[in-house]
């Protein structure tokens, strides 16, 4: 068959191209991996500088969180000295953060601006003070590296982790013991003999009426007693709802994040599909527009023209091969992050995802056909296609969601088919998309693979006739 | 290889063989008749309407009007029979400079459709008549201007074609390897080959070809043996393609 010898030639012919083989086979898997191992889990903590000026004084300044109704019953003891090194405590701090003490404002500014420190937390003097008072909010300077604006904002949002933690940990306590201060108003623990508590004194007084003398208690006298009861009674019932209040105005809101879909995902598991999208796309322009390109460098279409091979046959034999080496690219990266036990990348609906990935294919060859049709010689056809690539990059949703983008960058990505790769593939194996859910990217990546065709195939003829 | 229809000893004949690119006429009633085992050159300025006399014979370019047929077959029906018949030496080196040159052989003959030892024996010939048996499974890149002028040439015959047609074929080649080709050539003759030859040199028109046809501005404006002319091509030449009109046709008598 005329067209496997073709095959076997433009086999022949990438083999022994050290620039095809490359640019082709090995880059990809290269770049990819790179790519991977980019953004997989951080393995290095986030440092920041602290600065606790209490030491300012010379030691720690340790105080206690106490019962705000009865503060001889002892506390919570609480420092900054304690703050700053129980924030290890904090679960999975550790893995993020890693603290510098520093003794001057001076000296922590010197790490922020030589880069040594992303972020600059002060504690003030007197911090410890207004964390254990009732009456004001402990303040924390928190100085943040701004010359990275992506680091400076995942530095924030760890910093504000950090002192939510915090604060949560500090309501949990203060709440504690101002509930339990309003326990023991209510009903103050036995021993407390001359103290008997609300619902105590409201019992005596009850028990006091159930007494014989006490019908002789003038009636005035007696319906004051009635009032105070009445008034015991009602205060029994907002101290026992009291919790609730306390609660609700401590903490009016809580966050509860869920996964959905395929549970609570990484970076690394966004990034896979963005790797193939670019793989595919890479692959697959390169390999058609290099052989298509090549068969033009080497004068061959004039010769293959005379013989009876059809031209579809020979535009065939490059979407074979092209087809051959993208899917093999793409089956090695989705097989190596499905079993690597690092990885174990998410494929929620497999046959979409080989779906799209045929589509994707025939998107990129039809891209590789265009950019063939308009390159005069193979480095050409690499520099085109780096030149084409490189804004998909960036506009594509690889690294950054293009629903996050400005509206007309929005419309700019979807002029390029590997926006559609991504979404659909992310679609495909992170949210479990079904074959409806796909529609849009599957549409969009068959009519753009259909048009490059055909406009690059008339490009094709037109510079073939020059 | 395709049967061949009865041609009367003519291998190729054009009637009245026209080709309109918008307002342009690059082919404009060309006639001609080239004889079986002739060796045919073609000739002309620049834009005078060669190449694309050439495409339509090599069944690249289809005729705005008019008739080719090349062995007998049409060049617009026939056009997978034309080919089979027909083989072509680009004046570009066409071929694969990362495959070695038997390669390059066996790709091409099996795009012809011969296949096996068949190949193998007409590859090995091939190469010995050039003398390439030695180099042949040396990758092209390696190859010095000559050899790739030969291996161009043998590419065109791997399927043994009965009419071959030959592309400026020694522009740009050293006078030796220009001799070299030209004995390739004169080989060819002698095996009966019907060749058609274009060129921008006269002594090679005059060297190698049995008769000549040279165009200008599409029209056949002489057609004869360059012995035979009373002139030197050359004069004959100028004198034909200079102006903005162009000379009638001079018919030489063969």
């Amino acid at each position: 068959m005329r067209i496997v010898t073709l095959i076997k030639k433009d086999g022949r012919v990438i083999l022994r191209s050290r620039l095809l083989l490359t640019t082709l086979v090995v880059y990809p898997i290269i770049i990819v991996g790179i790519i991977g191992y980019a953004f997989s889990e951080p393995n290095t903590r986030v440092p920041i500088a602290v600065l606790n000026k209490d030491l300012e004084n010379g030691k720690p300044d340790v105080d206690t969180i106490k019962n705000p109704l009865h503060p001889e019953q002892g506390g919570v003891p609480v420092s900054t000295d304690h703050i700053i090194h129980g924030v290890g405590l904090i679960p999975g701090l550790d893995e993020f953060a890693e603290l510098h003490e520093v003794r001057t404002e001076e000296d922590g500014r010197d790490l922020l601006l030589s880069g040594q420190v992303q972020a600059f937390i002060i504690f003030p003097l007197g911090f410890v003070d207004r964390i254990v008072n009732y009456q004001e909010s402990a303040v924390i300077r928190v100085i943040v590296d701004q010359s990275d604006v992506v680091r400076a904002n995942l530095t924030e949002i760890l910093v504000r982790g950090v002192v939510q933690q915090l604060q949560e940990r500090y309501i949990e306590q203060k709440v504690g013991l101002v509930l339990e201060g309003i326990g023991t108003a209510l009903d103050p623990p036995l021993s407390s003999a001359l103290y008997p508590g609300f619902r105590g004194s409201r019992e005596r007084l009850e028990n006091l009426t159930q007494r014989a003398e006490y019908a002789d208690v003038p009636a005035d006298h007696k319906d004051n007693v009635t009032l105070v009861i009445e008034f015991l009674r009602e205060v029994e019932r907002v101290l026992d709802d009291s919790s609730g209040i306390v609660e609700s105005v401590a903490r009016p809101v809580r966050a509860r994040t869920e996964g959905e879909k395929s549970g609570h995902l990484y970076v690394r598991d966004l990034i896979v599909p963005a790797a193939l999208g670019l793989s595919i796309f890479w692959t697959g322009t390169l390999a058609t527009s290099s052989l298509m390109v090549y068969e033009r460098e080497a004068h061959a279409y004039r010769r293959l023209g005379i013989t009876p091979t059809s031209r579809s046959t020979v535009v065939l034999s490059k979407v074979a091969i092209t087809s051959a080496i993208v899917f093999g690219q793409t089956l090695f990266i989705l097989l190596v992050v499905t079993l690597h036990p690092q990885w174990k990348a998410h494929v929620d609906n497999f046959p979409l995802t080989l779906l799209l990935i045929i589509l994707s294919t025939f998107a990129s060859i039809g891209l590789g056909i265009f950019l063939g049709g308009v390159s005069r010689d193979v480095n050409g056809t690499i520099l085109l296609a780096v030149l084409v690539t490189f804004p998909m990059l960036f506009v594509s949703g690889l690294f950054y969601p293009v629903s996050f983008m400005p509206e007309g960058a929005q419309l700019l990505a979807r002029l390029f088919p590997l926006t559609y790769t991504v979404e659909g593939l992310r679609g495909s194996m992170l949210r479990g998309f079904l074959f409806e859910d796909a529609l849009v990217p599957m549409f969009a990546l068959f009519l753009f693979g259909l048009g490059m065709t055909v406009v690059g195939t008339m490009l094709s003829r037109l510079s073939e006739r020059r | 290889m395709a049967e061949r229809p009865p041609t009367d000893g003519i291998a190729i004949r054009t009637t009245n063989l026209t080709k309109r690119y918008g307002n342009t006429l690059a082919c404009d009633n060309v006639n001609l008749e080239i004889r079986r085992g002739e060796l045919f050159g073609l000739l002309g300025p620049n834009g005078a309407g060669k190449t694309t006399l050439f495409n339509i014979l090599s069944t690249q370019v289809k005729p705005s009007a008019g008739q080719a047929l090349v062995g007998g077959f049409n060049v617009t029906r026939d056009a997978k029979k034309v080919k089979q018949i027909i083989g072509i030496v680009p004046q570009d080196v066409a071929a694969y400079e990362k495959l070695t040159a038997w390669e390059n052989l066996i790709v091409f003959a099996e795009l012809y459709n011969v296949h096996g030892r068949t190949a193998y024996q007409r590859a090995n010939e091939l190469l010995r008549m050039v003398s390439l048996q030695g180099r042949g499974h040396e990758l092209v890149k390696n190859y010095s201007g000559g050899m790739k002028h030969r291996l161009n040439i043998i590419l065109g015959l791997i399927h043994d074609p009965q009419i071959l047609y030959f592309d400026e074929p020694t522009t740009g080649l050293d006078p030796i390897a220009r001799t070299e080709l030209w004995e390739i050539i004169r080989v060819l003759k002698r095996a009966g080959k019907t060749i058609v030859l274009t060129t921008h040199y006269m002594q090679e028109a005059e060297a190698l070809c049995d008769r000549v046809a040279i165009l200008n501005q599409g029209k056949v404006a002489a057609l004869g043996s360059p012995k035979k002319m009373g002139k030197s091509l050359e004069e004959i030449f100028f004198t034909t393609t200079s102006g903005d009109s162009v000379a009638p046709a001079r018919q030489v008598r063969a």
